[in-house]
């Protein structure tokens, strides 16, 4: 082949996604020299940047006179975001500011129990009659949707540092052919995924990395919990058999993925038969691949739904224009965005985002959502308490070491208790971790006052005891 | 003919050689070692913002107790050796094949061989998922032939993960080898062979007592280049679900919601590890060769391969080409396939073009293009030219110090990508921090030198440095080959005729070094176009995000983001395609040293 041929190949090539954009593309809106900007870390994917982005300049120009340029920031996921403003706190120290002016998304963790405690967030009043549009009540099942604080007699109510932006819920998915493959019923709660059948073939989220993964282990040891308060039985011990089905859980895993978003995906390809998933990429999943193969369920009465926040930075370069676009992301206006379908009027203009709004009144006017899911209306979810969800803290950290670190383990066991003649026995003792709550929470507090190196023998001698536990287990299985 | 040089002059030569070494040394100062001195500090103190930050052994000790961790090591070291000794296996024949012998679809096999390296990464594993899924093509196709029940998933990996992890590796990694053994060969003077033969040696002891010393700084160069990756690659075994592996304990740990020194500590073991095995290799294969070489004098002759027997030498590139390209056709397939429509079939159900329309001309994809072109060309060039000068001061120069600018030159291989990246956005803020905030009264003031330390407005300098310094390892061991396979004495004697240093690298050195240089220098382009880790951490103004960047966050999307991503992947393996294409059509028979077209 001629090399001047090659040559005009090599610039054809390079210059087609450049030409194929000029002829079919979309160029972003607001490219005007006279654009305002707002600089928003977010680990939202691409579809929520753009449409939000573009709706938000138009709203800004109608009100304001001028479009914005929202220059996103990506540096993964919540922890990431986490340890980007933890590296930078020199940088604040020097110029005031981490030059950005606005955090969305990642999960009410991260901004309530991180970003706030330690003091990335800048408190944010927003006018009480737009508050109260948004939030006729604080709470819903016993879940702040924003950073709320009660005011009493001696102290006024502070201004939130954080507001919820959407909703989301935790649920099942599963792959249809698989269940039949496998022989098994389409699971209706999470303690039917730690049938022996599902070894090998369930998808479970890391919950040391991903934040919104730890909640859904969570929320199986609270309703565990939330039974035996039912039973009247002692609540101590209900934490202990909730570690223990997480145990089960864990013994049937294929592999734990790094991010929550992972799950459908491995789902819907029938690399494992079922998953535990955040409702809109579950929904999204099922829908794309079809119900017949693939489908998302919520567990009745032992889920939850929580608040994706949104939140200024302090030192906010932007700060005015960074209330707006919370102003913006509360309003109908950008709250119907969130599950409207893709095209249909007050929807986003090319990608159906999925998500569930917050604000109770724009599920009034539901016609054009893709979900018809109402979080206000059906009571999927059960009432949180912090009170049960004091271990939470450690949860992940228990997690790693009984069941992630030892896996392989783990799943030896269980395959021998599994095929012993005392399986029923011996499984249901693998079902109960060998700490209560209490034992749990005395262990965090032991956990909490080491240095980390302290920490680092503490972790291996906790492992070694649950590696000794396994094994005696095992060999129980084994000895006739 | 050393001695022909006046004293005056080698003086001279020597100073100028001192400067070189001061520049070499001072770049790997700021750029190398103290971004990781940054990040290794934590694995001895512990991070800054938990208490109790003293000096400790602890964590290093810890890791050694830590039964897990101390798997991890152990199969990393596993996986290292045994990818190595699997690349050496694959490219060492074929590579002889190729010098010695011309038969039909040479030319396009030995260009295919490359293939490897066109592969973006996150890309590479969807199309591996495919094929091997438990719902993949394998599974379908044993469908078919009534292997197992039709429609029934079937695990082909299973418990092999390890073995799969290995194989997946050596198949990936074994152009490095044969690129550089093929260099090796090609400067390899076929008289001394030829000498061997007619005093009545066998080929075997031709081949032992000959072609193998004589080619052993490029086996060298490329063995510890995959010896040293595959000990600390992180792709692989996350793409098999294979957990007790070193990089993947240090990825995890590190990405946890709660910072912990373990993962730094984990690094640092894994950095002394890697430089020893690099001095290990060094020790039994890189020692430099005392008989005189020149260089070939005569082109070495091939002998042609007809009918059957030309067959018989396609064959084996057949096998390894057909393998290798396996995540590259999973990849095109699932680039036109409808959403969910290759599942359980040998082929998707349905095709489109669809995925190539949203990813080509979405708003972020071009302007990641020229980004990264232009990221990958200029760091490029800084490797070339850096390079070459190291690899004269480790060959050339007798000064005290030019070992350790060699072991410095590989450390960026034994280093993870995201912990280089995290020192490199440390360094940003240090360098930040340093100059102050703006003075009000005066904003313009050091605002060039502001906005260029700032990585979150303007990451260029430090992406071009991140991926110079991560790229470097592969041009200095192709130049350090080539140098050493070509004889001192042209220069010299270009010196001594009154030749000037610059003259004689221009005019002697550079001309005679090309062909490793060039093999250097487009494994350095295109790892920096694919460039993964650095890519995610340093880039974060959409406005200055390279194709990778872009690719993952096209990735992430709802439902149809592994099909983008894989479009976009093909349009990529297209143009690396036709990089090395035309870069070897212009370079014409310098390039045909190395790739034998």
């Amino acid at each position: 082949m001629s090399r001047y041929l090659l040559l005009i190949l090599f610039f054809v090539v390079l210059a087609a996604p450049m030409a194929l954009q000029r002829v079919v593309g979309t160029r972003s809106a607001a490219s005007r020299a006279d654009a305002l900007t707002l600089v928003v870390v977010t680990p939202h994917q691409e579809g929520i940047r753009r449409e939000f982005a573009t709706a938000f300049s138009r709203w800004h120009e109608k009100k304001f006179g001028r479009p914005v340029i929202v220059d996103y920031r990506s540096y993964g996921g919540g922890s990431d975001i986490l340890r980007f403003f933890r590296s930078s706190d020199l940088l604040f120290q020097s110029q005031h500011t981490y030059q950005i002016d606005i955090a969305w998304g990642g999960g009410d963790y991260l901004f309530d129990q991180q970003l706030k405690k330690e003091g990335y967030l800048q408190p944010l009043a927003i006018d009480p009659a737009v508050l109260q549009a948004a939030f006729p009540k604080p709470q819903l099942a016993g879940m702040n949707l924003y950073d709320y604080t009660p005011s009493s007699a001696t102290r006024p109510a502070a201004a939130p540092t954080w507001y919820g932006a959407a909703l989301s819920s935790f649920g099942i998915v599963y792959n249809r052919d698989l269940l039949r493959h496998l022989g098994l019923p389409e699971p209706k709660t999470w303690s039917d995924l730690a049938d022996g059948r599902y070894a090998g073939w369930l998808v479970l989220a890391d919950p040391t990395r991903s934040a919104s993964a730890r909640q859904v282990y969570v929320i199986i040891i609270e309703k565990q919990m939330i039974d035996a308060a039912a039973r009247h039985e002692s609540e101590d011990g209900a934490w202990a058999r909730g570690m223990g089905l997480i145990c089960q859980l864990s013994a049937n895993a294929r592999l734990f993925t790094d991010s929550a978003s992972t799950v459908p995906t491995l789902v819907g390809s029938g690399e494992a038969a079922a998953g535990m998933a955040i409702d809109f990429y579950g929904r999204s999943q099922a829908d794309a691949v079809g119900e017949n193969r693939m489908t998302y369920i919520e567990p009745i009465g032992a889920t939850i739904v929580n608040p994706d926040p949104i939140g200024v930075i302090k030192g906010a370069p932007h700060a005015q224009l960074a209330a707006r676009f919370v102003e913006f992301v509360l309003s109908a206006e950008g709250q119907r965005l969130w599950n409207t379908r893709a095209g249909a009027p007050g929807g986003p203009a090319q990608t159906s985002l999925r998500r569930l709004p917050i604000v109770p009144s724009v599920y009034e006017h539901s016609a054009d959502f893709t979900d018809k899911v109402n979080p206000y209306a059906s009571s999927i979810g059960f009432v949180k308490s912090n009170q049960r969800e004091r271990t939470q803290n450690i949860i992940s950290e228990l997690i790693q070491m009984s069941c992630i670190d030892l896996q392989s383990e783990l799943q030896e066991t269980r395959r021998a208790i599994l095929s012993s003649p005392r399986a029923a026995e011996l499984d249901a003792r693998l079902g109960v971790f060998p700490w209560d709550q209490q034992q749990a929470l005395a262990r965090m507090s032991e956990w909490n006052k080491k240095s980390p190196a302290e920490r680092m023998k503490l972790q291996r001698d906790w492992t070694g005891e649950f590696r000794e536990r396994y094994r005696l287990l095992r060999e129980e299985a084994q000895s006739r | 003919m050393k001695q022909w040089i006046g004293k005056d002059r080698s003086s001279r030569s020597s100073a100028w050689e001192y400067a070189r070494l001061g520049l070499v040394l001072a770049l790997f100062a700021v750029f190398l070692l103290w971004p990781i001195l940054r990040v290794l500090r934590v694995g001895f103190f512990g991070l800054p913002e938990q208490p109790g930050s003293g000096f400790t052994l602890a964590y290093v000790q810890g890791i050694f107790l830590d039964p897990v961790l101390r798997a991890g090591l152990f199969n990393s070291a596993r996986i290292a050796v045994c990818v190595t000794l699997l690349c050496v296996a694959i490219s060492v024949p074929l590579a002889m094949l190729s010098v010695r012998f011309d038969f039909f679809g040479k030319g396009a096999v030995s260009a295919l061989l490359l293939v490897p390296l066109i592969l973006p990464p996150f890309v590479g594993a969807i199309g591996m998922r495919q094929i091997l899924g438990r719902m993949g093509v394998l599974t379908a196709i044993a469908g078919h032939l009534g292997l197992v029940k039709a429609g029934s998933p079937v695990d082909w990996i299973g418990n092999l993960r390890l073995l799969a992890v290995i194989f997946i590796e050596a198949l990936s990694l074994y152009p490095i080898v044969y690129l550089n053994v093929s260099a090796a060969l090609a400067n390899l003077d076929p008289a001394m062979e030829q000498a061997a033969a007619n005093l009545g040696a066998s080929k075997w002891t031709i081949f032992r007592k000959i072609t193998l010393p004589l080619m052993r700084p490029g086996l060298f160069a490329g063995s510890t280049i995959v010896l040293i990756w595959s000990f600390t690659e992180l792709g692989t075994p996350l793409m098999f679900d294979y957990y007790r592996v070193t990089p993947v304990q240090v990825f995890q740990r590190l990405s946890q919601v709660q910072g912990s020194p373990v993962p730094y500590a984990l690094v640092l073991v894994m950095l002394v590890t890697s430089v020893l095995l690099y001095i290990l290799g060094k020790r039994v294969l890189g020692r430099r060769q005392d008989a005189a070489l020149t260089r070939a004098s005569t082109q070495s002759s091939t002998t042609r391969l007809r009918g059957g027997k030309g067959l018989l030498a396609l064959s084996p590139f057949v096998v390894v080409i057909a393998l290798a390209l396996l995540p590259h056709i999973g990849v095109i397939l699932t680039s036109v396939s409808g959403v969910g429509s290759w599942y359980g079939s040998v082929l998707p159900q349905v095709f489109t073009a669809e995925h190539f329309r949203t990813g080509l001309t979405h708003e972020l994809t071009v302007p990641s293009i020229k980004n990264s072109v232009m990221f990958a060309s200029a760091s490029m060039a800084i490797d070339v030219a850096l390079g070459l000068m190291i690899a004269q001061l480790i060959v050339r120069s007798k000064l005290p110090g030019r070992g350790l600018i060699d072991s410095l030159a590989m450390l960026p291989l034994a280093v993870p990508g995201l912990v280089l990246a995290f020192g490199y956005l440390a360094l940003s803020v240090q360098l930040q921090a340093m100059l102050g905030p703006p003075d009000p009264n005066n904003p313009q003031h050091l605002r060039w030198l502001r906005d260029l330390v700032n990585v979150q407005e303007n990451p260029v300098v430090l992406l071009v440095v991140a991926y110079a310094i991560r790229r470097l390892p592969y041009v200095v061991r192709s130049a350090v080959a080539g140098l050493e396979q070509t004889p001192e004495d042209l220069e010299l004697a270009a010196r001594n005729i009154g030749a000037s240093a610059w003259t004689t690298l221009r005019r002697i050195t550079a001309p005679l070094v090309a062909a490793n240089l060039i093999a250097g220098g487009l494994l350095a382009f295109a790892f920096a176009m694919l460039e993964v880790s650095d890519s995610l951490v340093l880039a974060q103004k959409q406005a200055w995000w390279p194709i990778t960047k872009a690719i993952y966050e096209l990735f992430q999307r709802l439902v149809d983001g592994p099909y983008i991503a894989s479009a976009l992947g093909v349009w990529a393996m297209v143009l690396l395609t036709l990089t090395i294409l035309t870069a070897s059509a212009f370079l014409g028979k310098r390039m045909g040293a190395i790739f034998r077209v």
